[in-house]
C-alpha cells in the first residue's frame, strides 16, 4: 500500500511521524534521533503517562509502519492498546505488519483501508487531473486510469508530467512505466529495493502477461520463483495474483512497462531467447495463443506458423475468429503467403473479416504450398486445407463441391491414419469427432441454402447432437441457427425456439456478431414479418444487418437483404424495399447454386415497382428474369400483380364476350386506357355514377377496401347485386399470402353481413388462373352493368 | 369454368350469365356458406386444395 500521494491531495497536513528504516522504535517520540540510547519501552511508558490527561481528541499519524522492527512493533501495539480514548492512530504501511490489533477489530475500533479502497475510481482520477490543471479528452482519462490501474501515485506523477505538456492527449496515450517520472519512482521505491535474484526474476519474466513459479524458474534458470512471487505480492510490490490459489501472477501495467525497458537496457540480446523459451513452455502446457504471441515476439516465424497451424482447428471450432485474426496480423505478409498452413488460416480469416475472393486466393496458395510442404508438415497442411475448403465452398452454396469436401473430411474422420496425421490416439479420436460434426453442419447449411430442407434437417440435427456431446458449442450454435431456418417453413414456434437457443449460446460465448447469429436473427425477423408483427421484426432485422459480412458471406448476406426488402414491402415503404432487394442481387450472382431466397428476392421488386406505379420498369424486371426464376411461384404471383395493374381481366373477358358494361376506378385515365382496347364495350364513369347506374357491381378490391366502400355508399347499394371476388389474404412473402381472417371464416360471408338491406351478395370471379385480387383493385359489373375497379393508390375509374 | 356462390337463386343466375358472358362455364357451389370453398386456401380454389384450374366436368365432380 503506497498512500502518501493521496493524502497530500487532501490539502491538510497531519502531524506526520515516520520511523526510519532499522530504527529501534520510538514512534511517538517527537525527537527520535536526539536520544538514540533511550529504551523504547521506557519511552512508550512515558508517552502513555504524558498522554493520559489529554482531554482533546488527537490524531497521531504514523507512516511507513512496515519499516519498524519487531520490538518497535510490540511497543507500538502497547501504545495503541493503552492510550486514552481521545487519541486516535492512523497507521500507514505498504503491507500487513504483525500488530496484535485483532481485539480492536473485534470491538469495531479498527478501520482498515486496503488497496481496493485506495484505488482511484475513474471519477476520482478525472477530478485529480482537473485540480492539477490538466484538461484531457475523456478517452485519454480512461486510458490513464487504466494504465495506472487507479494507483494514486501513478496518477499524480502523470498529472505532474501533463501540466504544461504541449500535447497532453498524446502524452496520455503513450504514458507507461517508461515515463521518466514514473520510472524514477518505481526504480527507487520498488525495483532498487529488491535483492539481485528478485530483480533478475522480475526483469526476465517481464515479457510475460502472466507468470507462475515454474515459468519464472525456466526463464531465470533458478529455483524458488514461486516463493519470490508470493513474497512480492504479499509486500504489495506491484505484483498481483491472478487466481484464487495464487499460482499465476501479473505485474502492475506501469511496473511491467518499466521492467521491460530495464530488460532491454540491461540485456538487449536476451529478450528473443526468453520469448522463444516462454513460447515452448506455453505451447506444451495448453496455452497456444500466448505461445504463438511469444514465438512472434521472438521473430521465430517458423515456430509461430507451426503453432498456429496446429491449433487453428481448435480455435475455429471454438469460434475464436477474432483471436485468429489478431494472431495472423502478427505475421509479416511474406510469411503468410509462403507457409501452406498459414495461407489456409488466412483464407479462413478472410471469410470472417475480408472477402470471399481473397479467401479463394489464399486457399489457392495453400493448396499449391501443400504439395511442396516438407513431409512432416504436409499431412497437417492437407487437413487445414480440407477444412478451409469446406468453409469457402459453403459460402458459394455449391452443393456438389461441398458434398465432395464433406466426404473427404469424413474419410479423414473415420480412418485417421497415424502416418497421415501425427497425433496421439485420444487426440486423433477427438479430431475425428470434430471433423464429423463440422462436416455434418457444413453439409446441412448448404442444403438449407439450396432448399433441400429435409436432408438439411437430418444432417443439422445429427451435427448439433454430436457437437453438444463433444463440447463444441460454436458448432452447436452454428447448427441451431440454420436448423431454425429450416423449421421456419413448418412451425414458427419451433423455429423461434431454435433461433433463441442459438442466440443464447452466441451471447454466452461472445459470438453475437458471427454470421450464424445473423441467420438466427433473420429467422426471428422473418417469422414476425410473416405474422404481420412488423414493428417487432425491425430490431431483429437490424441485429441481423449488424452481422452482415456480405463480401465474404454472400449466402447469408443475401437472406438478410431479402428480409429487409420483405419487411419494407409489408410496411408499404416500396422504395426502401426496392433498394434492399437490389442490394441482394449482386450477392445472388456470386452464388454457385440457386439459393432458396434468390427467386423470391428477384420477384419481389416487381411488386414494389407496381406499387410505385412503375409498371414499365416492372415489366422489364420480369422480362430480365431467367427461366428457372420465371417458373417460381413468387414470380407467377408477381406477374399476376403486374398484369392486373396493367389491365383488367374481367373487363377484357366481358368485352370479348360482347358484354357492355361500365368501368369505374379512381384513376380515370387508366380506366380510359383499358376501355380504349375494348371496342366500345366499356364506358368509363365515376364510381359514384357506376354505383347509381349499374344493377350488378363486381367489386374487385381487397376485403378491407370492400368494407370501406360498403360504409361509404351504404343505402345506395340497396337493390344491387354485389359480386365479391375478394380473397381474405395479405401479402407476406414466401409463396406470397396468408389468410388474414379466421381459418373457418370466409370473406364472402363477412361482407354479406355488412351489406345494407336489399343488397344481395354473390361470391364469384375470385378463382381466375391469375386470380389474386390485387391491392387497390375494384371491379363491378352487371348484365348491362358495371365493372368497378380501383386503380393504384385508390384512384377509381368507371366504364361501360 | 368459374365457381360462384349465392343464397338467392335468381341473383345467382344473373351472375352465372355474366360468367358465361366472360367466356366461362358457371358452376354453382351452393349458398354463401359455401363461399369459403372458393376463396384462397379453400378446397375449390386454385391456391387451395384444388391446386390448379379445372374444367367444368372436373369441377362438377369435386363440388
Amino acid at each position: 500500500m503506497i498512500v502518501p500521494a493521496r493524502r497530500r491531495l487532501s490539502g491538510r497536513r497531519p502531524p506526520w511521524t515516520s520511523p526510519r528504516r532499522g530504527d529501534g522504535g520510538c514512534p511517538g517520540c517527537t525527537r527520535p534521533s536526539a536520544a538514540p540510547d533511550l529504551d523504547g519501552w521506557a519511552i512508550t511508558e512515558r508517552l502513555l503517562s504524558d498522554l493520559a490527561p489529554l482531554a482533546d481528541r488527537i490524531w497521531l499519524v504514523i507512516d511507513d509502519v512496515h519499516e519498524l522492527g519487531p520490538d518497535a512493533l510490540r511497543q507500538l501495539e502497547l501504545l495503541v492498546l493503552r492510550v486514552p480514548p481521545g487519541l486516535r492512530f492512523v497507521l500507514a504501511t505498504r503491507h500487513d505488519v504483525r500488530l496484535g490489533l485483532h481485539r480492536l477489530r473485534l470491538e469495531g475500533e479498527l478501520t482498515e483501508i486496503r488497496e481496493p479502497d485506495l484505488r482511484f475510481t475513474l471519477a476520482e482520477a478525472r477530478e485529480l487531473l482537473e485540480t492539477s490543471g490538466v484538461e484531457l479528452p475523456e478517452a485519454a482519462v480512461v486510458m490513464l486510469h487504466e494504465r495506472t490501474e487507479g494507483w494514486a501515485a501513478g496518477l499524480r506523477l502523470a498529472a505532474l508530467s501533463l501540466a504544461g505538456h504541449p500535447d497532453p492527449a498524446r502524452f496520455a496515450a503513450g504514458f507507461s512505466g517508461t515515463d521518466r517520472t514514473v520510472a524514477e519512482y518505481l526504480l527507487a521505491e520498488v525495483l532498487d529495493r529488491q535483492r539481485d535474484e528478485v530483480r533478475r526474476l522480475l526483469l526476465r519474466t517481464s515479457i510475460l502477461e502472466g507468470v507462475n513459479g515454474e515459468l519464472a524458474d525456466l526463464l531465470t534458470g533458478d529455483t524458488g520463483g514461486e516463493r519470490v512471487l508470493l513474497d512480492l505480492e504479499q509486500a504489495n510490490a506491484f505484483v498481483i495474483s491472478l487466481d484464487g490459489s495464487r499460482s499465476w501472477f501479473r505485474y502492475h501495467h506501469l511496473f511491467a512497462g518499466l521492467l521491460q525497458l530495464e530488460l532491454r537496457r540491461t540485456a538487449p540480446v536476451e529478450a528473443a531467447a526468453l520469448h522463444r523459451t516462454a513460447a515452448g513452455w506455453l505451447a506444451e502446457h495448453g496455452y497456444p495463443v500466448e505461445a504463438i504471441r511469444h514465438a512472434q515476439a521472438a521473430g521465430d516465424w517458423g515456430l509461430a506458423a507451426g503453432l498456429l497451424a496446429d491449433h487453428w482447428p481448435g480455435l475455429h471450432l471454438d469460434g475464436q475468429a477474432a483471436t485468429t485474426h489478431e494472431l495472423l496480423a502478427g505475421f509479416p505478409s511474406s510469411v503468410r503467403a509462403v507457409d501452406a498452413g498459414l495461407a489456409a488460416v488466412a483464407a479462413a480469416d478472410e471469410l470472417a473479416y475480408g472477402s470471399l475472393g481473397a479467401a479463394e486466393r489464399y486457399l489457392g496458395l495453400a493448396e499449391r504450398g501443400t504439395a511442396s510442404a516438407p513431409d512432416a508438415r504436409r499431412a497437417q497442411a492437407q487437413l487445414l486445407v480440407g477444412i478451409v475448403r469446406l468453409l469457402v465452398v459453403r459460402q458459394r452454396g455449391d452443393l456438389p463441391t461441398v458434398a465432395e469436401e464433406v466426404r473427404r473430411l469424413q474419410a479423414l474422420a473415420d480412418a485417421p491414419d497415424a502416418t497421415h496425421y501425427d497425433l496421439a490416439p485420444a487426440a486423433r479420436a477427438a479430431l475425428g469427432q470434430d471433423l464429423r460434426a463440422m462436416a455434418l453442419i457444413g453439409l446441412g447449411i448448404t442444403e438449407v441454402w439450396t432448399g433441400r430442407f429435409q436432408e438439411a434437417e437430418r444432417h443439422l440435427e445429427r451435427g448439433v447432437a454430436l457437437a453438444r456431446r463433444i463440447g463444441r458449442p460454436f458448432l452447436e450454435f452454428t447448427g441451431l441457427a440454420h436448423l431454425a431456418a429450416v423449421e421456419m417453413f413448418r412451425s414458427y414456434a419451433r423455429a423461434a425456439e431454435r433461433g433463441r437457443q442459438a442466440l443464447e449460446l452466441a451471447e454466452r460465448h461472445g459470438w453475437a456478431s458471427d454470421p450464424a447469429a445473423g441467420t438466427a436473427c433473420m429467422v426471428l425477423a422473418t417469422i414476425r414479418t410473416w405474422q404481420g408483427r412488423l414493428d417487432e421484426a425491425e430490431p431483429w432485422v437490424q441485429r441481423a444487418e449488424r452481422t452482415l459480412a456480405a463480401d465474404a458471406q454472400p449466402a447469408t448476406g443475401h437472406v438478410i437483404c431479402y428480409i429487409r426488402g420483405l419487411l419494407e414491402l409489408a410496411r408499404g415503404r416500396d422504395a426502401d424495399a426496392l433498394a434492399a432487394l437490389r442490394a441482394a442481387e449482386p450477392l445472388a450472382r456470386r452464388l454457385a447454386a440457386p439459393h432458396y431466397t434468390v427467386p423470391r428476392a428477384r420477384a419481389l421488386p416487381v411488386h414494389a415497382l407496381v406499387r410505385l406505379g412503375e409498371t414499365e420498369a416492372a415489366e422489364q424486371a420480369l422480362a430480365d428474369l431467367a427461366g428457372q426464376d420465371r417458373d417460381h411461384g413468387e414470380t407467377r404471383i408477381a406477374t399476376a400483380v403486374l398484369r392486373l395493374a396493367q389491365d383488367d381481366p374481367h373487363a377484357a373477358n366481358f368485352a370479348a364476350g360482347g358484354q357492355d358494361f361500365l368501368l369505374a376506378g379512381r384513376d380515370q385515365e387508366a380506366a380510359r386506357k383499358i376501355a380504349s382496347d375494348l371496342d366500345g364495350h366499356a364506358e368509363v364513369v365515376s364510381v359514384d355514377e357506376a354505383v347509381d347506374r349499374a344493377d350488378v357491381l363486381i367489386i374487385a378490391v381487397w376485403p378491407d377496401d370492400f368494407k370501406e366502400l360498403i360504409a361509404q355508399y351504404g343505402g345506395r347499394l340497396a337493390g344491387k347485386v354485389i359480386v365479391d371476388p375478394s380473397n381474405p389474404v395479405g401479402p407476406v412473402g414466401q409463396g406470397g399470402y396468408r389468410k388474414v381472417i379466421g381459418a373457418q371464416e370466409s370473406s364472402g360471408q363477412i361482407l354479406a353481413g355488412l351489406l345494407p338491406a336489399g343488397a344481395r351478395l354473390v361470391k364469384a370471379f375470385g378463382t381466375l388462373s391469375a386470380p389474386h385480387p390485387v391491392r387497390g383493385r375494384l371491379a363491378g359489373a352487371r348484365a348491362r352493368g358495371a365493372v368497378l375497379r380501383r386503380g393504384r393508390r385508390r384512384r377509381r375509374r368507371p366504364g361501360r | 369454368m368459374q365457381f360462384y356462390a349465392a343464397d338467392d337463386a335468381a341473383v345467382g343466375d344473373l351472375v352465372a350469365e355474366l360468367i358465361r358472358a366472360g367466356g366461362f362455364d358457371p358452376v354453382s357451389v351452393g349458398g354463401l356458406d359455401q363461399s369459403i370453398r372458393i376463396e384462397m386456401f379453400g378446397d375449390l380454389h386454385e391456391y387451395g386444395a384444388l391446386g390448379r384450374v379445372v374444367t367444368k366436368t372436373e369441377a362438377l365432380k369435386v363440388i
